[in-house]
């Protein structure tokens, strides 16, 4: 998938856990895991703006995009 | 409330299945009698050495045209003749109109498709069934649905090809051993919505399969 989501990266740089995240965007720990780990379908705008609003960050320092092409290198 | 409710569709569903079942039956109870007692007495005709007689159905044609009508009956309302004509004959032949080798293999085969039908129409409302539980639970777009719909359409497509092959069979058996002076021996007709039905449900199973992938991709929507 070329759409890199790097919420862990985010989350190491203000220092909170996947649970306390959750409990504060109002997501599951399981749906939170699911965009973490990449296997996530789609993202909706809601969630996109809890998780940017809470990590004081922008979509692109969540979401990445990479040429199919280069990721196979 | 729910419960009742699935319980009076599936004992709706249920009643109506067997009603079409039952109303087949009653179409054919008096074929199912002749073929019973020809069946009861064929043992002691082995016994006395004696000759039965087999019975054959055979779908007819008018040889010269649609318009011709070769037979006359008596109308006693009447009290005049009136000309008629057949479309479907039994005729009641003495088992000493023996049958070649080829065709007692196609009556064999015809035997075969007959329970190949009947396993048909045991099958479908298993299937059904196990429909209706999964809807009961609110869950539609699942893969063992999809499996089920598969089913029932390759069944009720099996069905179709069954008796298609049935009939022409015994056709070919007719053929060989008649032939009338004004009539014209035809295959019978097979229902064309054995097959339609068949390819709605398969329609039915790919909606399904999409609705499935939406829904995962629904549930992998964050």
């Amino acid at each position: 998938m070329p759409i890199i989501v790097n919420l862990d990266v985010m989350m190491a740089k203000r220092k909170i856990s996947l649970n306390d995240l959750s409990g504060k965007i109002g997501i599951t720990p399981a749906n939170l895991s699911i965009l973490k780990t990449g296997k996530a379908k789609a993202i909706r705008f809601t969630t996109l703006d809890a998780i940017c609003k809470e990590l004081g960050c922008q979509p692109g320092d969540i979401l990445e995009w990479i040429d199919d092409e280069k990721q196979h290198i | 409330m729910k419960n009742i409710k699935f319980k009076s569709i599936i004992s709706i569903a249920l009643v109506c299945y067997i009603i079409f079942i039952a109303s087949i039956f009653v179409d054919e109870l008096e074929d199912m009698k002749v073929g019973f007692l020809q069946g009861k007495n064929a043992a002691s005709r082995l016994i006395n050495d004696e000759q039965g007689s087999d019975t054959f159905y055979i779908s007819v044609a008018p040889k010269v045209s649609v318009l011709n009508f070769p037979e006359t009956m008596e109308n006693i309302k009447c009290n005049e003749e009136i000309k008629i004509r057949y479309y479907k004959m039994k005729v009641m032949q003495p088992i000493g109109l023996k049958l070649n080798l080829r065709n007692k293999i196609y009556r064999v085969i015809c035997t075969f498709l007959a329970f190949v039908v009947y396993a048909v129409f045991v099958f479908i409302p298993f299937q059904f069934y196990g429909l209706m539980k999964t809807l009961q639970k609110e869950i539609f777009f699942d893969v063992k649905n999809k499996k089920r719909f598969i089913n029932i359409g390759a069944a009720l497509g099996i069905a179709y090809w069954a008796i298609f092959l049935a009939n022409y069979l015994s056709f070919q058996i007719s053929n060989s051993l008649f032939e009338f002076k004004d009539y014209v021996i035809i295959k019978e007709h097979t229902n064309v919505i054995w097959m339609l039905l068949s390819l709605v449900t398969l329609i039915i199973a790919e909606m399904i399969s999409r609705g499935i992938k939406l829904r995962e991709e629904q549930d992998l929507t964050i």
